[in-house]
């Protein structure tokens, strides 16, 4: 199998796997209690201005009907109104999205950043002192939640020492840039804004950090696992015996073999952020996907629970599909074994 | 050496990041966070956060006036009753809405039938109402079906509306036919009114902006703040901390007694105290056996352990946010009396009134439930557990998600024997609270979950919509909440009392005591009336 069929396969898997998830989330958000019309109108609301509701929504119509209506309007682009915010939810995610993917982005980078050399370093230095702290740095950021870790942080680094915003995106009196990406960062840079950049890259470092110590963790005691295994090859002996730096031998021979089961993880961590993101965004009243995604779960928002888990859904296959690319990248035997 | 030289390029990043930020606050702004989310439509509007905005946005006929002193004309001149089912309302000359457009009776009219034909929000306060006219560009007559004497306090919730500016960002396409979206998208995310602010940014789940209007009909305090902006669902961990750097000015009623209790301690905040109009009940069901007998009902009331309930209130030994209940008439409302005696408990009386009751407590389990979102309700459920037990009752206790008790509720035999439930008066006429709690054609909503069945009761709230003399509204209704009392309908856990954290940058006297001389729901938060130091 060439690389390109092995690709073409991978997203006609993923296409199906996305139609099968949304009959299940549109059947799944369904059996939660309670009547969305109800819920949306609040508890004054007559039981005619429910029912007219429940008819505005199709909800006297049989589930397949419902399902049929819904996918005729998902390839319009149509993802229906929230009875939450009362706005399109494609409004909704297109407000919220940005901001979630720009936190687990800095997550993500601060768990490569931090996680890959901590897990080289006690990797590299197996059973010494350096072994043993990064081990219980590690151990800490696996075994402590993330919601535990923004309070923490926010408790040192917000309110015993007030050095870092505690709160939302950027400094409520700075005038936000042109939104074109939606990420701060990138569209601040893009109007030449270092003041926003700065600002906004101030706003993600705690919450950041408070999604990525676990899997900065998980990270580095994978990347340690891996390339102690590797260490013990016979060929890092003989790159020794040719003289080869240590630091060559363990970013060149020794990390790229040991690296492709911890991408695989990396991979699978980085998604989860989106989800783990909800408490850290309500700690850190960041305006983001996940929090959305559980306030519309509360209220019983279909059109806004069958978007959020279709969007976090299509992060995931897009995410899956990614490290399969990389670890084909890493070891091209794969498509011959697949 | 490499690796060390790997993590040289990281340390800049964070040290820049960390050393570079900085606040600039040229304007005076007071920052404040509710629950979300945030209706900005004022035909969709109905909690008390959308009230916050609403009463900051938009202007009605009438409004309360400061400390107890009843209801005012305010958009209005004045009103007259052309008969019992007849009121013709003149309009004050001169007003601008944030357009600049002049508001005119047409304005009044388009605002009441888009509120009833959007047929949300607090539509339902104006069920009696036939029909809204405009007799000449400042007069509107409004006509009810029966006379209704709570109408003048209902007016306090029909919000006015620029017609022309929301009739020109109407879209044609919508649920509304001519009307089309009847402004639905125009006005989610701005306002179209006369109030003392304009909303300059909103998003219903984030937090919304409001700017002062300069050319509002009535004065500002002149130390009024220039901008509001409400924030949306933030935790109590966070406002503390935003409290504490001076990056929060007001916070919601609802921060957890132990947060309040940490603040109460710290020199740059202050606690005011708010009377807020409404209460905490534990809806008994009146249909269901063995509580369809009066003398269970009773016995359950006078077994209820209010000095424990009251206690459960406690911020501090001298902060308690909680007041010992009356009955049905709350502070704020017309007809409240401050020297009525609370509801005690009596344990001998309690059983005096079980022996008379026809059924045998051992052989019934009461279903006890409290609202699974509000977990703070739950010790309420399990002291009525322990004093039912205590009679011989069975007793179960259980969380109900809200929706599920809305569903339940629909249904007498489904209602649990006893639900705790909060309820605040959306006026301040004993009307809105009382016929749609306890009128016996208002069964099967979450407000009635006691299904109650008083011929006795009925009488007095249908007598109480008609009277249009207040003096004997208020017998009627202290009469009625005496007879409510008296036949145990509901369980009055306590009246309510919120108390907000308030940074000293806002602490005076004009904050305070607009805070705290307001009744309606959401009214006082009138940002208008207060001063930042």
């Amino acid at each position: 199998m060439s690389a390109s069929q092995y690709f073409i396969r991978r997203i006609f898997i993923s296409v199906i796997v996305f139609f099968g998830v949304s009959i299940v989330i549109f059947c799944l958000a369904r059996l939660i209690p309670g009547d969305p019309a109800r819920i949306a109108l609040g508890p004054f609301a007559t039981k005619e201005m429910v029912e007219q509701l429940r008819e505005t929504l199709h909800l006297n119509e049989s589930i397949f009907i419902q399902y049929k209506i819904f996918i005729i309007s998902l390839f319009q682009g149509d993802l229906g109104i929230s009875t939450y915010t009362k706005r399109p939810v494609i409004v909704d995610i297109i407000s919220y999205f940005p901001a979630t993917f720009e936190l687990i982005l800095m997550a993500g980078t601060l768990m490569l950043l931090i996680g890959i050399p901590l897990g080289i370093l006690s990797g590299k230095y197996k059973d010494t002192w350096i072994d043993h702290i990064a081990r219980v740095i590690s151990l800490l950021g696996v075994v402590t939640p993330s919601f535990l870790w923004a309070i923490i942080l926010m408790l040192f680094f917000a309110y015993l020492i007030p050095i870092f915003p505690v709160h939302e995106r950027m400094d409520e009196t700075l005038d936000p840039p042109k939104i074109v990406t939606g990420l701060l960062l990138i569209d601040s840079l893009l109007e030449g804004n270092f003041r926003v950049f700065r600002d906004a890259f101030s706003h993600l470092i705690l919450p950041g950090f408070a999604i990525a110590l676990p899997a900065i963790g998980n990270c580095a005691r994978l990347t340690r696992t891996n390339l102690s295994d590797v260490y013990e090859k016979q060929y890092i002996e003989f790159a020794r015996s040719y003289s080869f730096s240590e630091f060559k031998i363990a970013t060149k021979y020794a990390f790229k073999p040991a690296s492709i089961p911890t991408v695989t993880i990396i991979g699978l961590d980085f998604a989860f952020m989106l989800g783990n993101a909800f408490l850290v965004e309500t700690v850190f009243v960041w305006p983001g996907m996940a929090k959305y995604g559980v306030e519309v779960i509360l209220a019983k928002d279909l059109n806004g629970i069958v978007a959020t888990a279709l969007i976090f859904t299509i992060f995931f296959l897009i995410i899956n599909m990614f490290v399969d690319f990389i670890v084909l990248f890493l070891n091209p035997r794969i498509i011959l074994q697949d | 050496m490499r690796l060390i030289s790997y993590f040289k390029l990281i340390l800049p990043t964070v040290l820049f990041a960390f050393f570079s930020f900085s606040i600039v606050n040229a304007k005076t702004v007071i920052r404040t966070d509710e629950a979300a989310i945030g209706e900005a439509d004022p035909a969709k509007f109905s909690d008390n956060i959308d009230s916050i905005i609403i009463f900051n946005t938009y202007d009605a006929l009438v409004d309360e006036l400061k400390n107890g002193a009843g209801l005012a004309p305010h958009l209005a001149s004045g009103w007259e009753y052309a008969d019992a089912t007849t009121l013709n309302v003149t309009l004050k000359d001169g007003i601008k809405f944030h357009s600049g457009n002049i508001l005119d009776a047409d304005d009044v009219v388009y605002s009441f039938n888009r509120l009833m034909d959007m047929g949300q929000g607090f539509s339902f306060l104006f069920g009696t109402v036939e029909s809204v006219t405009a007799l000449d560009s400042k007069t509107v007559q409004i006509k009810t079906s029966e006379p209704f004497a709570p109408l003048i306090a209902s007016l306090m919730r029909l919000a006015i509306v620029d017609k022309d500016d929301v009739q020109a960002n109407t879209t044609v396409d919508g649920n509304y036919g001519d009307n089309g979206d009847y402004g639905e998208a125009y006005l989610l995310t701005t306002s179209a009114g006369t109030g003392a602010y304009k909303i300059t940014q909103h998003d219903p789940n984030v937090k919304t902006v409001l700017t002062k209007n300069n050319d509002y009909f009535l004065d500002h305090n002149a130390k009024a703040p220039d901008e509001v902006i409400i924030k949306y669902s933030v935790e109590a961990a966070t406002i503390k901390t935003l409290l504490m750097r001076g990056e929060h000015e007001i916070s919601s009623m609802w921060l957890p007694n132990e947060v309040l209790a940490a603040l109460e301690k710290e020199d740059s905040v202050d606690l005011v105290k708010i009377n807020r109009p409404g209460s905490w009940y534990n809806k008994l069901n009146n249909r269901r056996a063995p509580l369809d007998d009066v003398h269970c009902r009773r016995a359950l009331q006078l077994a209820y352990d209010y000095d424990a309930l009251y206690l459960s209130f406690a911020i501090t030994e001298d902060m308690v946010a909680g007041q010992k209940s009356s009955g049905a008439l709350i502070p704020g409302v017309l007809g409240y009396d401050p020297n009525k005696a609370p509801i005690e408990r009596d344990i001998d009386k309690a059983k005096a009134e079980l022996a008379k009751c026809k059924y045998n407590p051992s052989d019934y389990t009461l279903d006890l439930a409290w609202i699974a979102e509000v977990p703070y309700e739950e010790p309420w459920s399990l002291q009525l557990q322990a004093n039912a037990i205590e009679l011989g009752f069975d007793a179960t206790v259980t969380g109900l998600p809200w929706a599920k008790f809305t569903e339940q509720v629909a249904n007498w035999e489904n209602t649990p024997h006893a639900t705790v439930v909060s309820v605040l008066a959306n006026v301040p006429d004993p009307d809105a609270l009382m016929f749609a709690q306890w009128h016996s054609s208002r069964g099967g909503t979450w407000m009635s979950a006691e299904w109650a069945q008083d011929a006795e009761l009925d009488a007095l709230l249908e007598k109480g919509r008609t009277e249009t003399n207040a003096d004997e509204r208020i017998k009627i209704y202290q009469a009625a909440n005496q007879l409510m009392i008296d036949n145990a309908i509901t369980l009055f856990i306590t009246d309510f009392v919120g108390y907000q954290a308030i940074s000293k940058s806002v602490s005076n006297s004009d904050t305070i005591s607009t805070q705290q001389g307001y009744g309606t729901m959401g009214r006082n938060l009138s940002f208008r009336e207060m001063a930042v130091n």
